[in-house]
């Protein structure tokens, strides 16, 4: 994240290191809700998503000096919080989402689906989040967060190659639950 | 359902905002960590790297001279003179004991103090 020619990330971890913690607090502001959207992803719970996201900031602070200068800040900072995200996912049971929360996915050129749109994006997102995790973690990274595969690699550890595998591995496995409980909700096939 | 019809829904998941008081939160928490863990993780990661990288050129470095039959350095044939004395040989020995065992000390008192998790 650079303006103006400057790196505001940079500066702020500067000042963490020589001493002034209180400069975490631009890092946090600047970066709360990708790390609270990121976590979002995985557990869909507004509420829990906040806790994971306060837990990866205290971790990004107590490894600030583990950023290598010549790497993007924002790519290191997605890979602590998914590691802390993954970890913290193997404790918790598989997400719930509360149907009532305020989202709004609309069926093209048919208003009267809303609802029923609504119900089956948010089986999807569901489902990915109850991946087996190298598949969950790259398609979270990959489609909610909209990185390319090249970013994705980097931010998850492990070369491009293998991103494209678990993306094409991780989709296939999405469409075959998909197809599963579409077979079991025929008032789907019929909008 | 269309694989495209699943990639879109993944790539419109609607974005949510943090509580108001989000940052205050994990500032709070920032804190409070400090006054318990006494500031940031020591660098253990690039001591250790630059210890490793140190102790590999010092290595390659001798060897290079060994092999070119360079003759050694005054300074190494004093430092091997000195380090044969009785005396010398025996604080190698000794010194590195008793700090290693005064570091294990603080150490164990820390903990049971409760300044390290």
């Amino acid at each position: 994240m650079e303006r103006g020619g400057q790196d505001p990330d940079r500066d702020d971890v500067r000042r963490v290191l020589a001493g002034d913690p209180d400069a975490f607090a631009g890092i946090v502001r600047r970066w709360q809700g990708p790390l609270v959207n990121l976590a979002y992803r995985f557990c869909r719970n507004r509420a829990q998503a906040e806790e994971m996201a306060q837990e990866a900031f205290l971790r990004v602070f107590r490894f600030l000096s583990q950023w290598k200068d010549d790497a993007k800040f924002s790519t290191w900072l997605f890979a602590v919080a998914t590691n802390v995200y993954r970890s913290q996912m193997r404790r918790i049971r598989p997400p719930e989402v509360p149907l009532e929360e305020d989202r709004e996915i609309r069926a093209p050129g048919n208003p009267e689906a809303v609802i029923e749109a609504e119900d089956l994006a948010e089986v999807v997102r569901r489902a990915v989040a109850a991946l087996p995790p190298k598949y969950r973690d790259a398609l979270i990274l990959f489609y909610f967060q909209k990185m390319d595969v090249r970013e994705t690699a980097r931010t998850l550890g492990v070369p491009e190659g293998t991103v494209k595998a678990r993306l094409h591995r991780g989709r296939a496995m999405l469409e075959q639950r998909i197809e599963r409980v579409a077979s079991f909700r025929p008032q789907t096939e019929a909008t | 359902m269309k694989p495209l019809d699943i990639e879109r829904i993944l790539r419109d998941d609607p974005e949510i905002t943090p509580s108001p008081d989000f940052s205050g939160r994990v500032m709070r928490t920032v804190h409070r960590d400090i006054e318990l863990r006494g500031g940031l993780e020591f660098p253990w990661a690039r001591l250790v790297t630059g210890l490793a990288i140190c102790t590999v050129l010092t290595i390659v470095g001798v060897v290079i001279s060994v092999m070119r039959g360079d003759p050694a350095p005054a300074v190494l044939e004093h430092l091997a003179r000195t380090a044969r004395q009785p005396a010398i040989t025996t604080a190698l020995v000794w010194v590195p004991t008793s700090l290693a065992g005064a570091y294990l000390m603080v150490w164990w008192s820390m903990r049971a103090a409760g300044l390290r998790r």
